[in-house]
């Protein structure tokens, strides 16, 4: 595969996605560190859009993709406790698997569970972690991406650092080392973790407190990756680009499960394998068309054993094995109307999955899933407007059918000319469709689900002004998300349940703060999320907040680079919330506040740059769930050097 | 009293002299009355239990919140306490309680706690006294008292017996895989062997000898309920097709020759006064809340037919889409309990458990109980 892709030279590097205009309202994908252009970018767009740079990732300590994003305003992770644990990402309470995930332009897709569990992506192979809430701005963003209430885009380096080598190693053994390698064309990257995860954890069963200590929680990781990628140019006026990447990964996790009372037994174990093949080509022809294609093939393949039945040694029936290939393609072709200088641009983008499952469960048998996604785009820009109308069409060919329309609009004003105040606007139908799990999954999935609906709107007002010491930039939005045929799941570690149910009606407000200065960022978010059950049928438990979403939230970090010391503190916390549409006290999870420090030493080794960092994790030792009986470590530290 | 009063002496002499003849004639006719009393009770108070009935709450899976109500005597209009247990004891019962019985002799509840592995003995007022952590030996399921002995069916394919005083293990028998619950007549413990779906049998064990003298084999798969009834044995089998369609239905077993004959399709039974009474059960899960359909009747154990004689018309009418998930008999009272679980959404809430007089078919009282009530048992 490796040398269809290695073309023939040719010369310029394509800033397809890098023209100023673009700039204003889209990131580029490549990892140009502008710190300013991203700040434009956030405050500028029609629709929320948060971002992490790799450096603040790094100066904050954060470890994987699910860290950050605990301190990503309006976004939640669940997260099942542990460092191998599950963690998924919903956006404003909508579902994980409402976000759809973009791995260098390409989506990541799970059919088979419908949802992403992040915990796979560590941040040593991430320049940039962007999440945007609402339809994607870019123009030639594949369409499947399109039906997803927010989209999380992880972007991978893509520079000439020789190479990179990095070791850390923390409590309970956890131990993580990656190295990078790149020359010219090709840079390749591997990673390895292992955890014992036997974290202690404080147990309070009503007036009992015990001591206890995780059981059942190694995990084993590895994953890599080999990234191609280069430039052609033709005649004056045409560039283009080849990327294209191999990617494997292999896990091997215990699972702790959930805390039973008075009993310690856990013997469930996981074992995921995933390898994709992706290629992007991306063709600019003069300066009015753009044209994209994409194609992946995608195999994964996942074993569950539950071991907590005891029977004689006959195990086999509960060994559940899943087999997932998927085969993707996009095309995608953007105009930009040269009569309107520029301002207004249209896209067409289609994009076809071909889904295949095969499992050991006889009663279920094979399957087999097309899905064909169109999108049509239409963006106006102007310096002090910005609009983006989209409408999309998904059609599913399954052993049911189903399709949809989902519309979407979004607008941004800039009322003055000389300060950078934005008022912006945006509505859209977003639907997800049932997986595989939810359709067919052993005795207890549901083959008559309909695709869940979601009606977002969100207002919002952003600012970004010079002050006496630094650069202030502030955004508030206010969004009104009515969901329709919820698909509501019981969490347990691995299977899930889920149902069509009812409503919810979900009112909320994002607000952060970020100030930087030469050598200080600080940035402060707060979130008030009101989500209520208003399902008809719903009796004495109608307009209750719904289970897992706490009313205020809110995050923080600081960033302070000097000389001696680069320190980074960041802050989640969460304010009560329950376990269930039963408002009793059993099920009520206490608010919690959870800090973290990295101290960072940076330091020439013979003419490398290389960086110590010592992290500690919930320096205050808190004892807390963010899923009920999933108890989340408490004090840690963790040694890491990168060279 | 001899109230001396000087204006009334006379007077107050009379009546005082009459009282304290009174006084006198009773001090010597009581302790006679109290001492044929003193009957085979080593105390003089009767006992007074706290509560009439008992529900367990099974609870769901991963959640914890197993519970025990308890319904005070005379109290069945609505609240009850609904987590006797956690009152008693400041922590949770655990995850999935799979059953309790009462034992009238020393008014001690025993229950089951399947997923978080351990039998306990609590008293009428759920304080816990003893517990027996189950480990490695498997989940305990259900549980029959006899003769001062707890017998526990437990997912290490076994029945074992314990002592009831001290809840120590002291024997234990090997019987088909995943075990279910047991019922007793005569002598003769017989256990469900669900084999988690693909099993078909009953094993008989003589508690005499406490060993397994008989494996009955039944037409279809999966038992898991069973009643003793007029000298027979009736237990509830569970089949699915390729759609995940459950049939289930209801298999006699005769104790004296051994003889095995369906029924009718029904999945709960219960049983008294030589009827047994069957819910039919047929679920919708593509719906939130799944959606249910119930047939009622009853068997004559005596001439062998199926009638509707369990509730009125109208009552099954207003029951025909409720989510029963237990009935019980009570043959003492002549009355019907029906626990109906609740469903928000896909979460099961806290239940509703109702009583009918069997006769009049009169509804006599209901309580909210814990989540997925699934048995009531009486203290006497």
């Amino acid at each position: 595969m490796c040398k269809h892709l290695v073309g023939s030279l040719f010369g310029l590097y394509s800033i397809l996605l890098c023209s100023n205009s673009y700039a204003q309202s889209v990131l580029p994908e490549v990892a140009v560190e502008d710190s300013a252009a991203f700040r434009r970018a956030i405050i500028s767009s029609a629709s929320p859009l948060l971002h992490f740079s790799s450096a603040n990732i790094q100066a904050l300590g954060l470890k994987s993709v699910a860290e950050a994003l605990r301190l990503a305003n309006g976004v939640t992770v669940k997260d099942y406790g542990g460092l191998g644990g599950m963690k998924t990402v919903s956006v404003r309470n909508l579902g994980a698997e409402h976000t759809g995930v973009l791995y260098d332009g390409v989506p990541v897709s799970n059919c088979q569970a419908g949802q992403i569990d992040i915990s796979r992506f560590s941040t040593d192979n991430i320049n940039a972690i962007r999440m945007g809430i609402g339809a994607p701005t870019e123009m030639l963003t594949p369409a499947s991406a399109e039906p997803f209430s927010g989209n999380l885009y992880l972007t991978t380096p893509n520079d000439d650092k020789a190479s990179e080598l990095k070791l850390s190693y923390g409590n309970w053994n956890t131990i993580n080392t990656s190295a990078r390698f790149s020359k010219r064309i090709i840079n390749s990257f591997v990673n390895y973790s292992h955890t014992d995860g036997d974290y202690p954890f404080t147990l309070t069963n009503g007036t009992l407190k015990t001591h206890e200590r995780r059981n059942n929680g190694r995990t084993d990781a590895v994953n890599g990756e080999i990234n191609a990628s280069r430039d052609f140019a033709t005649e004056s006026n045409h560039r283009s680009h080849l990327s294209a990447k191999l990617y494997y990964y292999y896990s091997d996790r215990q699972l702790p499960g959930g805390v039973i009372y008075y009993n310690n037994e856990a013997h469930e174990r996981l074992w995921d394998e995933n390898c994709f093949v992706q290629a992007k080509y991306e063709l600019q022809l003069g300066r009015q068309w753009e044209m994209q294609f994409i194609g992946k093939y995608n195999h994964s393949w996942n074993k569950y054993f539950d071991g907590n039945q005891i029977d004689d040694g006959e195990i086999t029936m509960h060994t559940y094995r899943y087999r997932q290939d998927e085969t993707f393609l996009s095309v995608g072709v953007n105009y930009r109307a040269a009569r309107t200088n520029d301002r207004l641009q249209m896209a067409v983008v289609v994009d076809e999955t071909w889904n295949t499952l095969r499992n050991n469960i006889p009663e279920v048998g094979r399957k087999y899933r097309t899905t064909t996604y169109s999108t049509l785009r239409i963006r106006y820009h102007e310096h002090w407007f910005t609009a983006n109308a989209s409408l999309s069409y998904t059609f599913l060919n399954e052993t049911r059918n189903q399709k949809r329309f989902t519309p979407s609009v979004s607008m941004s004003v800039k009322p003055w000319n000389e300060r950078q105040i934005f008022v912006r606007a945006s509505w859209r139908q977003a639907f997800r469709l049932p997986s595989f799990n939810d359709l067919y999954y052993y005795r207890l999935g549901n083959r008559d689900l309909r695709p869940e609906r979601t009606n977002e709107t969100n207002i919002g007002l952003t600012y970004s002004g010079h002050l006496p010491a630094g650069q202030l930039s502030v955004t508030a939005d206010a969004y009104l998300n009515r969901v329709h045929d919820l698909i509501v799941a019981f969490p347990t570690t691995f299977a899930w349940k889920m149902y069509n149910y009812g409503k919810v009606d979900i009112k909320g407000l994002n607000v952060m703060a970020e100030y930087r200065q030469k050598s200080v960022m600080v940035n402060v978010g707060y979130n008030l999320n009101d989500a209520r059950n208003i399902t008809a049928s719903s009796t004495s438990r109608y307009s209750r907040q719904v289970p897992y979403t706490a009313r205020h939230s809110g995050n923080a970090s600081v960033i302070w680079q000097n000389r001696l010391v680069n320190v980074g503190y960041a802050l989640q916390w969460m304010g009560k919330r329950y376990s269930s549409l039963m408002h009793e006290r059993q099920y009520r999870l206490p608010s919690f506040d959870d800090h973290s420090l990295t101290l960072t030493k940076i330091f020439m080794v013979s003419k490398r740059h290389c960086e110590v960092s010592l992290m500690c994790k919930n320096i205050l030792d808190r004892q807390y769930e963010i899923i009920q009986f999933y108890p989340m470590p408490g004090r840690s530290f963790f040694l890491s050097v990168k060279m | 009293m001899m109230l001396v009063h000087y204006n009334y002496k006379h007077i107050y002499f009379t009546i005082m002299n009459k009282k304290l003849l009174f006084s006198a004639l009773l001090a010597i006719i009581l302790p006679v009355l109290v001492s044929c009393d003193d009957s085979d009770d080593a105390d003089d108070k009767k006992y007074e239990a706290p509560y009439a009935l008992y529900v367990l709450n099974e609870g769901s899976w991963g959640k914890n919140n197993a519970s025990i109500s308890g319904i005070a005597p005379g109290n069945f209009e609505g609240q009850c306490d609904r987590d006797i247990y956690s009152d008693a004891n400041g922590k949770a019962l655990g995850d999935v309680a799979q059953d309790l019985v009462y034992d009238d002799d020393t008014h001690c509840l025993f229950v089951s706690v399947s997923e978080s592995r351990y039998i306990a003995k609590l008293d009428d007022r759920g304080r816990e006294l003893v517990r027996y952590a189950t480990g490695d030996k498997g989940q305990p399921r259900s549980l029959e008292l006899e003769n001062g002995y707890l017998y526990v069916s437990m997912y290490g394919d076994a029945v074992a017996k314990f002592d009831t005083a001290s809840l120590s293990l002291v024997a234990s028998v090997k019987v088909g895989t995943y075990p279910e619950q047991m019922a007793i007549e005569d002598d003769m413990l017989a256990v469900c062997n669900s084999g988690w779906g693909n099993e078909n049998t009953l094993s008989i064990i003589d508690l005499r000898t406490f060993s397994v003298v008989k494996t009955i084999t039944l037409p279809h798969a999966n038992p898991q309920h069973i009643i003793a009834c007029n000298d027979r044995f009736y237990c509830n089998t569970t089949e699915y097709d390729k759609n995940w369609n459950s049939v289930s239905n209801i298999v006699e077993v005769n104790t004296k020759d051994w003889s095995v004959k369906d029924i009718a399709e029904g999945f709960y039974l219960t049983g008294g006064d030589d009827i047994v009474y069957i819910v039919k059960q047929e679920v919708d899960y593509s719906t939130i809340p799944y959606s249910y359909k119930n047939t009622f009747m009853t068997y004559n154990t005596n001439t062998g037919t199926l009638g509707n004689e369990f509730l009125s018309s109208s009552n099954r009418e207003t029951l025909v889409d409720e989510g029963i998930y237990g009935i019980t008999y009570d043959d003492d009272t002549k009355t019907m309990y029906i626990c109906v679980s609740e469903q928000e959404g896909a979460e099961y809430v806290n239940s509703t458990v109702m009583s009918f007089d069997a006769r009049s078919n009169v509804n006599t009282g209901y309580a909210y109980t814990g989540v997925l009530a699934k048995k009531v048992v009486m203290a006497r």
